[in-house]
């Protein structure tokens, strides 16, 4: 168990960096997805295989490849730009977030004592126990997710859509 | 269902509209007409709902909770959003895109604010509040061919992220910590016992977020470029209603979740720091501003601070919260009439510069005063109900005994002053740019004399917000 908690954990935490620091934008993003490969392992080790299983359908299978889609539709994204963005004062946030984590975090982490859940004698599959909370408890919150996402959608072709057509629309 | 109703209409309203828009094509302006009318009904609906004589009714096992806070707020935020979309029929907006789509996200917004006025779990609120802020994103990149709405809404966007990224971090720890999400499981599991430091990272990170939403110093930076690049419209429904939602979930949070003694030791101390901190930074960095809209940016996070006090000073003596219900009324309706003034005058005068506005008497009597007479009441000088705000949460404050945030309340005050009766002055005071009259329609005007006769009624008779305020607390 702390055997595979440890080697996945190391791969999230190396193809995460990767993800964020690597100047080509497709090797980024295949990083991700090793990320998000990872992500599903330590799900699994967490006994939630549902969790896991939608970890890899949804966020490898269609996100991941959906951005993969965008950069290459997108013209002029080569991924291998010469730019910089300057970053001023890089030293002092990595400062600062040295600090946070051994000040804050890390006891926080090492000196909370977690509830210790109760050892399962026959293993529930996970998705049942999801279901029954998302539909009587949670009900309202996925409700509310619906509606979230067709106002995000709405406004994502509100914002996207260009000025000319819309004016031909109405005048049409 | 009688609790949701509101809710459920508003959300219905606005599918309905969405979809007769895509067929049907009518007129912009009777869809707007059409929300009104139904964000009216949703006021109704919510005055007319009994409420339990218990302190909170809970269906759906504690997710959801409809007491009189939840129904003051509820009221609120329609209220709210009725008069946005007032302003919003008003201003005209010509340059808004795709007119008919855009009364919609009020609707949306408005119903997640209501949602948020009565949750009880950490859950419902991260999803609503995330249907507002979404709903709130779209808004104010609305008018996306100019540059600086476009930079308002990226910039609304990156940093709204951050603080949603930092309040699920909060939630994790608290229900790693406690077991569950609902505020009152959360309140029992931490009983009287000290705080651990892992909850304490928990709360702290939860008031990060929170803090982002009432745009409370050190997290207000987005409030000026966001309230100047949005339309003014929105600018007014980010400022009344997005912070009063911060308001009612800090309450529920500090108050239900994080309710015991040690956990006051620990988010008194940090909550004594923002208010001091909003109120002289808001304040003092309103005065160099020279356009109005970013000016009421400063000031909105100056008031923030004010209302922070409200909340400590429940802690100390029970029933001052109320306090921060008279400040938010006084708050709407002041903040709301300046807005409508400057959406309607924005339309001739071109642009929202402290010096275009010179003069703006002899161009437009009813504006000049109204806009007048907000500033003051914002700036809480005695005729006004401003005054009886800031006259209840400076007593609130001497009452539980914060004399330095109350010293600084006071001098944050006076600053404010300064600013808010520049402009005053340079309306009334200053030689025109041209001489141009502003043209506003009846119902501008009618609305106007509706917004500025309460503000100054209810100064001169206080006991009217005091026996509305009775209602509340009983």
């Amino acid at each position: 168990m702390i055997i595979a908690f440890s080697i996945l954990s190391v791969i999230a935490v190396i193809s995460a960096l990767l993800a964020v620091r690597l100047r080509n934008l497709v090797h980024a993003t295949l990083t991700l997805m090793a990320f998000f490969v990872a992500l599903a392992g330590l799900f699994i080790l967490l006994m939630a295989e549902f969790l896991a299983a939608v970890q890899i359908l949804v966020y490898v299978g269609a996100v991941g490849i959906l951005i993969l889609f965008a950069i290459m539709l997108t013209q002029q994204v080569t991924g291998n730009v010469k730019e910089h963005i300057e970053a001023h004062g890089a030293l002092w946030g990595l400062a600062g977030a040295t600090a946070v984590l051994l000040t804050l975090l890390l006891p926080a982490i090492l000196k909370t004592a977690l509830p210790l859940q109760p050892v399962v004698e026959t293993i529930d599959p996970s998705v049942r126990a999801l279901g029954l909370n998302l539909m009587s408890p949670y009900a309202i919150a996925l409700q509310v997710i619906a509606l979230l996402l067709t106002a995000a959608l709405l406004g994502a072709v509100v914002i996207a859509i260009s000025p000319e057509k819309s004016e031909e629309e109405k005048k049409s | 269902m009688p609790w949701i109703a509101p809710e459920i209409l508003l959300t219905a309203l606005a599918c309905v509209l969405l979809l007769v828009e895509a067929f049907a094509k009518p007129c912009p302006r009777l869809i707007g007409f059409v929300t009104l009318a139904g964000i009216f009904a949703a006021i109704g609906i919510t005055i007319a709902t009994p409420i339990a004589s218990e302190f909170y009714v809970a269906p759906w096992g504690g997710l959801y909770c409809l007491d009189r806070p939840a129904q003051f707020f509820k009221v609120f935020f329609l209220v709210t959003a009725a008069l946005v979309t007032w302003i919003s029929l008003a201003a005209d907006e010509e340059s808004l895109p795709n007119r008919g789509e855009f009364f919609v996200f009020p609707l949306l917004t408005a119903a997640g604010l209501c949602l948020l006025a009565s949750t009880m779990d950490f859950m419902v609120l991260f999803v609503a509040l995330e249907l507002v802020t979404i709903s709130f994103y779209i808004l104010v990149a609305y008018q996306r061919t100019n540059a600086i709405a476009l930079e308002a809404g990226v910039k609304y966007l990156i940093l709204g992220a951050l603080s949603s990224a930092f309040l699920v971090m909060g939630i994790a720890y608290t229900f790693g910590i406690t077991g569950s999400t609902q505020f009152v499981e959360i309140g029992r599991a931490i009983g009287h016992g000290p705080l651990p430091l892992g909850l304490k990272f928990g709360l702290l990170l939860i008031i990060f977020g929170l803090g982002f939403k009432v745009a409370a110093v050190p997290f207000h930076l987005w409030a000026p470029d966001v309230y100047q690049g949005a339309p003014t419209s929105i600018t007014a429904f980010l400022s009344v209603g997005s912070k009063a939602a911060g308001f009612i979930l800090l309450m529920r949070v500090l108050y239900t979740a994080f309710g015991s003694a040690a956990a006051f030791a620990t988010w008194i101390p940090m909550l004594s720091v923002l208010a001091a901190l909003s109120m002289l930074l808001g304040n003092l960095a309103a005065i160099p501003q020279r356009n109005l809209k970013r000016l009421l940016a400063y000031s909105s996070i100056g008031h923030s601070g004010f209302m922070l006090i409200g909340i400590i000073a429940q802690i100390r003596t029970p029933g001052l919260a109320i306090s921060v219900f008279i400040y938010l009324i006084t708050y709407l309706l002041a903040n709301l009439a300046a807005f409508l003034v400057i959406a309607v005058a924005s339309k001739t005068i071109r642009g929202e510069q402290i010096h275009q506005y010179a003069g703006l008497w002899q161009r437009s009597p009813v504006l000049a005063a109204s806009l007048a007479i907000a500033l003051v009441s914002l700036a809480g000088i005695p005729p006004t109900i401003g005054f009886i705000g800031k006259l209840s949460i400076f007593g609130a404050a001497w009452q539980s005994g914060l004399y330095p945030l109350f010293w600084i309340g006071v001098v944050s005050a006076v600053a404010g002053l300064y600013y808010y009766l520049g402009v005053v002055k340079a309306m009334f005071w200053s030689e025109p740019l041209d001489n141009t009259p502003i043209p506003a329609c009846l119902c501008t005007k009618a609305l106007l004399l509706v917004l500025s006769g309460l503000t100054l009624l209810l100064g001169f008779w206080p006991q009217g917000l005091q026996h509305l305020v009775r209602i509340v607390q009983s």
